[in-house]
């Protein structure tokens, strides 16, 4: 079509105007459908997280109204009775966290390498090594009671070694280990699992490429596939630095005292803390405020990850 | 407002409201359902009481949870479910949910503070009595009392003054005063030691020498808990006191005299391997499959166990009549005392059936009721007569029950029921105790409660 002066004019295509009527339902039906999570979510998560932040600010023993009492429950943090004994569950859950994650790591790295070979029966191998995150938690913790017996089935082992072991989970000085040991073999399937899923996506060509140029399967390993799962690598970071710094269970099941961090506080971590000021002591300020801190501090922990793997995470499309 | 609340519902907000009115009507569909009076409000309830109808007139369908603390394991439940059931048959329109419960506070709290917990509450001086009363979880049953002319003249006046509030009101009606004081013994191994059997003439110096000569390094172990934490027993059995006041302390007493001198023996005792329980694991506590307390003593490991009249029937159970046992009281030092739990049941603050409530109050924890449990065994009842007729003529082990429950009757002594008694004396002396005992040399003691005593009167002051 050409206008009056001969130029060519092309024709725009009217664009399809949305079907508001359709819209409209398609909203109502979106409302519709995320009601339930959405309400669960308001009146079981966005509200009693706004209620604990007043909390922290407020003394409050479950019974009665909540008074305020400004900044006294953070003072109380530093306290010369609380002080030591937070300290000590701060202490007890960096060493556990720490220990567990980089195990975590390490395992579920090399246990998905062992799992992505080409042999036969790899989906059985997978299951069994995926199994453990599945199981129920405290069952799996009842059962590793009993292994870490102090004539449990590893005492056994290393008594056939010579090896006099030591009471696992009522020592003082092993009840940490034992802690360590149970998570471990709890918390390493589903890290398995995400680096699996990351090796089979990995690029041939550029395997193939560090091959023909000589690379041996270490240096592909190292050079390549290595630098390629760090996305995987960061994932399982974040979420397990997370989870471990939350450590409740595994310590709240093995103790002959539930919850009481036996024995001698040393099985004590953040949140049974914050659980035994809330439920024993019904101290729900204090423990609120604690919670918030401990928040506070894995929030700056995650986003101090975030800022770090700009420098050491490589995403294989990225400029 | 009218106006506009039409607006809202018939513009796009309707949408959004739409869940929340479901949720409102949700939730006034699970709430009280009955005259508008609400959980929780007492004065109604105690209207009800003087001026309501008798529940026998009443056909009213009701449905009453009744929470307890489940100590004596399985023959509790069955003698519970029993009473439960009796009392259906007695009035056919109320239907009773039994609640057992083990970790009472944990469980209990929450639900107070949610206003959801059981209409009767069983309540016990070592299980957090304070902190319950300090949540108003028992309503005063002062008014009921009156109105039904119901008679506590068979309770001692001294146990109805400590289940009663500040103004004077009942909260719990007592079922029990359990001492700590049974000394359960292993007939078997005594007699292949060729040794006597425990009476109560004995010294605490005598069963210190007992419990060694009948300890065998990781095989037999001469003395025990029924649970770690009845190295406070052994404390008040030397003489020592926790507290300036039993009833309503002002101060923390647990570094004066032979408190020291109690932890220290039982420290040297532990380190040899002697006693049997947890918090002696790394010195050779535990027996076969890390048995401790009761199932340990049950299976033959054990020379003498320290608990109370509830064990008894669970040891029978367990031991199959592999050993015959029975129990001696346990020996007081000078001035020695016997750590005890009084324990009653209540009726919520919150149910919406008061009156029925404190039917079942009367029920289970009235002369009655305690017979029952006199019968198998598992209580002390408070009232005499009671443990003199029933209890003490029961067939239930042990044998020497009724001489052992006196002893303790006479030299209980329970815990303060100050709000900051737990966070003041619970949490300070449980972790410093264990540190001690788990130390690698025996620690200077009485430094230790020294430091303790000071740090309980930051965490829980009590005045």
């Amino acid at each position: 079509m050409t206008d009056g002066q001969g130029r060519l004019q092309l024709r725009r295509r009217p664009r399809p105007q949305p079907n508001r009527k359709l819209a409209k339902r398609e909203a109502r039906w979106f409302y519709f459908f995320i009601a339930p999570w959405l309400i669960g979510f308001i009146f079981f998560g966005l509200w009693p997280i706004a209620a604990s932040f007043g909390l922290a600010f407020s003394d409050y023993d479950l019974g009665g109204w909540p008074s305020f009492v400004g900044l006294d429950n953070f003072e109380k943090m530093v306290d010369p009775v609380q002080g030591p004994v937070l300290a000590k569950a701060i202490r007890n859950t960096l060493f556990i966290a720490l220990t567990v994650v980089p195990l975590q790591l390490a395992l579920g790295l090399g246990l998905a390498v062992l799992l992505s070979q080409n042999v036969r029966g790899m989906p059985i191998f997978r299951t069994a090594f995926y199994l453990p995150s599945v199981v129920a938690g405290v069952a799996s913790i009842v059962v590793w009671i009993w292994i870490l017996g102090s004539d449990g089935l590893l005492n056994q082992g290393l008594e056939l070694l010579g090896i006099d072991g030591p009471v696992w989970l009522r020592d003082p000085a092993t009840v940490k280990l034992g802690v360590i040991i149970v998570m471990v073999w709890g918390g390493t399937g589903a890290m398995m699992l995400i680096f699996l899923a990351g090796l089979q996506g990995l690029p041939s060509e550029l395997l193939d490429a560090a091959a023909v140029d000589g690379a041996g399967p270490l240096r592909r390993f190292w050079h390549v596939k290595l630098p390629l799962l760090t996305p995987q690598l960061f994932f399982n970071l974040v979420i397990g630095l997370a989870s471990g710094l939350g450590v409740f269970t595994e310590t709240y099941v093995i103790s002959t005292d539930p919850g009481s961090g036996a024995p001698a506080n040393e099985s004590l971590t953040l949140v049974m803390y914050i659980y035994r000021q809330l439920l024993r002591n019904l101290q729900a300020g204090y423990a609120s405020a604690v919670a918030w801190v401990f928040t506070a501090a894995v929030a700056l922990l995650t986003a101090l990850q975030f800022w770090s793997s700009r420098r050491w995470v490589h995403y294989e499309y990225e400029n | 407002m009218l106006s506009m609340l039409g607006k809202l519902l018939q513009g796009r907000y309707r949408l959004l409201l739409a869940p929340v009115a479901v949720l409102a009507l949700v939730m006034s569909a699970c709430g009280n359902d009955d005259d508008g009076s609400g959980a929780g409000d007492t004065s109604t309830s105690e209207a009800t009481a003087a001026a309501g109808p008798a529940p026998t007139q009443s056909a009213e369908s009701v449905s009453l949870r009744v929470a307890y603390f489940n100590g004596a394991g399985q023959p509790e439940v069955d003698l519970r479910e029993e009473q439960a059931a009796a009392f259906e048959a007695l009035y056919p329109n109320v239907s009773i949910t039994m609640e057992p419960v083990a970790d009472w506070q944990t469980t209990l709290i929450p639900q107070i503070s949610a206003g959801t917990a059981p209409d009767v509450l069983w309540g016990g001086t070592d299980d957090g009595y304070g902190q319950f009363v300090g949540l108003d979880a028992f309503l005063p049953l002062g008014s009921y009392v009156e109105a039904d002319g119901y008679d506590l003249s068979a309770w001692p006046s001294s146990m109805i003054q400590h289940f009663s509030d500040s103004d004077g009101e009942l909260l719990l009606l007592p079922t029990s005063n359990l001492s700590f004081n049974f000394l359960y013994y292993n007939k078997s191994i005594f007699d292949e030691a060729g040794m006597d059997y425990p009476d109560g003439s004995w010294s605490i110096d005598d069963l210190i020498s007992v419990a060694r000569e009948l300890s065998v390094q990781d095989e037999q172990w001469g003395f025990g808990f029924a649970w770690d934490d009845l190295y406070q027993t052994w404390m008040r059995m030397y003489g020592c006191e926790f507290s300036d006041d039993p009833t309503f302390a002002t101060d923390y007493t647990y570094n004066g005299p032979h408190c020291a001198e109690a932890l220290a023996e039982l420290d040297e005792l532990s380190r040899e391997g002697v006693i049997n329980w947890d918090t002696g694991a790394q010195w050779g506590g535990l027996a076969p499959g890390d048995a401790t307390g009761e199932s340990a003593f049950s299976a033959g490991h054990v020379a003498m166990l320290l608990s109370g009249t509830w064990e008894a029937p669970t040891i029978a159970d367990n031991s199959g009549g592999a050993f015959e046992f029975d129990a001696a009281a346990a020996p007081l030092d000078d001035g020695g005392r016997i750590q005890g739990a009084a324990s009653g049941f209540g009726v919520y603050s919150g149910t919406d059936n008061p009156q029925w409530a404190w039917e079942y109050v009367k029920f289970i924890a009235g002369p009655q009721g305690q017979e029952a449990e006199a019968e198998i065994g598992i209580g002390q009842s408070p009232i005499s007569s009671i443990l003199d007729q029933v209890y003490c003529a029961s067939d239930a082990p042990p044998e020497s029950k009724c001489e052992v429950a006196k002893n303790g009757a006479a030299n209980t002594v329970w815990e303060p029921l100050n709000d900051g008694w737990i966070p003041g004396f619970w949490d300070v002396i449980t972790s410093a105790v264990q540190s001690g005992f788990t130390a690698g040399s025996a620690p200077d003691w009485q430094a230790l409660l020294d430091d303790a005593v000071e740090d309980s009167r930051i965490a829980g002051p009590l005045l």
